[in-house]
């Protein structure tokens, strides 16, 4: 596979082409900063646009267009990467529809269905409802919605914490109008990026490319600024639920150690079947069905989720600690450190074969300014020789307890 | 699929190899034609029961070997392994970028030999009962059960698969050594790989690894009355808003499986599905936020068209949905909503196949249903809608349906 950039009216474009593949995706993506003002209607946007567009004026003529080009698939949502907010418009259809699948995209971003100066204000209201349905629904899934709860309460005082959903108390007073001027301002202040994964040369991409979109000014986003940490105090937070099991996620905060060698480090602490907490916790002590943590890079907060009896809390967050200590000061074995590499370098490889594991894969290599490249993103973890010293200043932060009950 | 071979070896083990070149994920599934639906079957001259869970118990030890936990071995050649218990499967599977050869010679180890013990049977009994407290919060498994519970009177189909905390306690490694003997024979099973694989090594490796009684004298006994046990099931749990499955169940089993499933798949979709008139209606009117989920379920002896998802109100939902079936009962499919969803659904079959994920889980799916794949692409093409209309006014009716519901507390 050859994944090449370059730039054509104003959009950054990423191609990844491969005679490999039947289907062509393409995804554009509008980066904005994550921020309170915004993030509601901004959240609204995806759903909005995709449910109109001038072309396709409704749901269901958006819907068969999509199932006319071979059962084309398009997800519209918005997407929290670090402190950025980011609209994403990923499509699919096969190579054939390729032409097709441009114009539609560009239609549902750039040209949408409108009416008095505006969105259609009962689109806006159902986009509204929905959404705020579907932040509720966030409890249905215990798991996650614990994991989310974690980093909100965590990073209440940082652009990390805000939700990317948007908030439902916010969606009252958003109006077609409002939500169309919203619209204007991101598509002029966002940044514009074009991923495309498949048979396509560069020739045609650009062709596709300038056939169908009106193109943009290049934007640069401002840096995300690192803000204060919080001093080291960890808090417990608990909810109840009706439910058969807890739902613990705990916040680790790191600092210092560089992407690679925490990614590795945390590979070793829950990242993979064969790690410290998932043989030591669930295997042995048999505290969880599940344990498993991950990364947010951008941040470098780790993240442990377990499903629990709640009683097993402190135990949980004793045994995590220990990890920690024991990962930062005897670091690991080279047995194990060559797994975990083996188990990331595996899950990195085959990225080139899942177009839509690749574009999210480089599309956090842009955020965080590195290369966009699988090979180079390889040699990095290759190079992690060890593991010690990584969680140097490292503690739990928060601990958040979906507690099992009756309620 | 063009890129598809398939080979019999000569203990009767189907092998069949998606080539993908160009690919660096290489992915091999070996599967076998038995689940959580065979608790009752004849072996050995005698007639048998085993408790719900038995097949999913077996996934589970079958990791366990002489030597230790045979997923170190895989870990340590950087492959990722992993097994699941369906309805009417049990598959293991693995992926890997290097070493193919190296672990395939451990899925064939992992499958041929046994090690059930009283102590390894009683250390996997928590953790298994653990997952099946996992599952009691999940909403969408709650009522997806719910709805087989209903429209089954006594086919295990309407057991959950991993079975319930009691019957898991019954569970002995005898049983796990019967259900082995019984069902993991060449016969029953498919191998099936994905990836830049050199197809005439993969044959002859598996040729000579894949190690498995030819055969055993099996016979699945399964029995259900006719009707139905409930038209509504109802759970009470902690989430927000409703989860709903709707079933309806399968009643002619002389239609060949792969008409059933695309036939019912077209018709959920022409009816309830994105671009349908009901879905554009419902969203409006904020009664669901995303489309339903739609699906057809079948096995040797059962067979559920499910309709799934959120809503505000289920009950409303179904009484649309029955009114909208009875619109298309009144005045016909028509040949756009039916072309439509044929170019949707090949094109579908055709990008799907990028996923070497997809290619084995699909290979594997087929043999347990006695389909050919080839099949399904020469169906959509032979679908009209006269057939459908006619599948339309046998299968979807109100007498033959089940609405389960997880509702908040």
């Amino acid at each position: 596979m050859e994944i090449t950039s370059f730039n054509t009216k104003g959009i950054e474009v990423c191609l990844c082409g491969s005679k490999k593949f039947a289907a062509v995706s393409v995804c554009l993506v509008l980066r904005a900063p994550l921020r309170r003002e915004t993030v509601s209607s901004y959240a609204l946007i995806p759903r909005v646009l995709s449910r109109a567009s001038k072309m396709y004026p409704s749901l269901r003529a958006v819907n068969s267009r999509l199932e006319e080009m071979g059962g084309a698939q398009l997800t519209a949502e918005p997407i929290k990467k670090g402190e950025e907010q980011i609209i994403s418009f990923y499509a699919s259809a096969p190579k054939r529809f390729a032409a097709e699948l441009f114009e539609f995209l560009s239609g549902i971003v750039y040209d949408p269905f409108t009416a008095e100066d505006g969105f259609m204000p009962s689109y806006v209201r159902n986009a509204c409802s929905a959404a705020a349905r579907d932040i509720a629904d966030k409890i249905n899934n215990k798991r996650d919605y614990a994991a989310e709860k974690m980093i909100e309460l965590m990073c209440s005082s940082e652009y990390f914490g805000i939700c990317g959903d948007g908030y439902i108390e916010d969606f009252g007073d958003i109006s077609g109008k409002g939500l169309y001027k919203a619209y204007t301002e991101l598509i002029k202040n966002s940044a514009v990026q074009l991923y495309i994964t498949g048979d396509i040369s560069r020739s045609e991409a650009e062709k596709y490319i300038n056939d169908s979109f009106d193109g943009s000014e290049p934007v640069t986003l401002p840096k995300a600024e690192q803000e204060a940490q919080r001093p080291h105090r960890p808090v417990l937070h608990t909810e109840e639920a009706k439910s058969a099991q807890s739902a613990l996620a705990l916040g680790i905060r790191t600092h210092g150690a560089a992407h690679p060698k925490l990614l590795v480090a945390n590979e070793i602490l829950g990242g993979y079947a064969s790690s410290r907490l998932f043989s030591k916790v669930r295997e042995e002590a048999g505290m969880c069905y599940y344990i498993s943590s991950q990364l947010y890079r951008y941040k470098g907060i780790i993240s442990v989720q377990a499903g629990i009896e709640a009683k097993n809390t402190e135990a949980v967050v004793e045994r995590t600690r220990r990890e920690l200590d024991s990962i930062n000061k005897k670091g690991a074995s080279q047995k194990e450190l060559r797994l975990a590499k083996d188990s990331l370098m595996t899950a990195l490889k085959t990225i080139e074969d899942y177009p839509a594991r690749l574009t999210d894969f480089l599309l956090s290599r842009s955020i965080a300014g590195e290369s966009l490249s699988v090979d180079d993103a390889l040699s990095e973890i290759e190079a992690v020789d060890n593991v010690s010293g990584v969680f140097d200043n490292a503690f739990i932060d928060t601990v958040f307890l979906l507690k099992e009950g009756t309620v | 699929m063009n890129n598809t071979v398939y080979s019999t070896l000569s203990n009767g083990l189907t092998v069949c190899l998606t080539k993908k070149p160009g690919y660096r994920e290489k992915q091999a599934m070996l599967a076998f034609r038995c689940g959580s639906v065979n608790t009752c079957f004849e072996y050995g001259g005698a007639r048998h029961t085993v408790p719900a869970g038995t097949a999913h118990f077996v996934e589970h030890k079958m990791f366990e070997k002489k030597h230790g936990n045979i997923f170190d071995d895989f870990a340590k050649l950087g492959a990722n392994v992993n097994a699941f218990t369906g309805l009417d499967i049990t598959a293991y599977y693995f992926t890997c970028t290097d070493s193919f050869e190296a672990t395939l010679s451990l899925l064939a180890q992992l499958a041929s030999t046994t090690h059930f013990t009283r102590r390894g049977v009683e250390k996997e009994r928590d953790i298994i009962s653990s997952e099946v407290t996992m599952y009691d919060d999940d909403p969408g498994w709650q009522s997806y059960f719910g709805m087989l519970g209903g429209l089954y009177r006594e086919h295990p189909v309407r057991c959950p698969i991993a079975g319930d905390t009691e019957q898991i306690s019954n569970i002995t490694a005898e049983a796990l050594q019967l259900f082995y003997d019984s069902f993991y024979t060449a016969d029953n099973a498919i191998l099936t790989a994905a990836g830049d694989i050199d197809e005439d090594s993969f044959f002859e490796q598996a040729e000579k690894e894949f190690v498995l009684k030819p055969t055993s004298d099996v016979k699945r006994c399964s029995s259900d009355k006719s009707g139905i046990e409930s038209v509504y099931v109802k759970k009470p749990m902690s989430i927000a808003s409703p989860v709903f499955s709707i079933g309806f169940k399968e009643n002619d089993f002389d239609i060949p499986p792969v008409m059933r499933i695309i036939s019912s798949k077209a018709l959920m979709d022409i009816i309830a599905g994105k671009s349908s008139v009901l879905y554009e209606k419902l969203y409006a009117e904020g009664m669901c936020s995303n489309p339903p989920a739609i699906d057809y379920i079948c096995g040797r002896d059962f067979g559920v068209s499910v309709i799934s998802g959120t809503s505000r109100s289920p009950e409303q939902l179904l009484s649309r949905l029955n009114g909208e079936i009875e619109n298309f009962l009144n005045y016909g499919i028509s040949e756009k909503n039916l072309n439509r969803i044929i170019c949707k659904s090949l094109g579908r079959l055709e990008t799907s196949m990028d996923s070497p994920d997809f290619c084995c889980s699909f290979a594997a799916d087929n043999f347990v249903k006695y389909i050919n794949a080839d099949d399904f692409a020469d169906a959509y093409k032979n679908l009209t809608t006269e057939k459908l209309a006619e599948r339309l006014s046998s299968h979807f009716r109100a007498d033959n349906l089940c609405m389960s519901e997880a509702v908040p507390v």
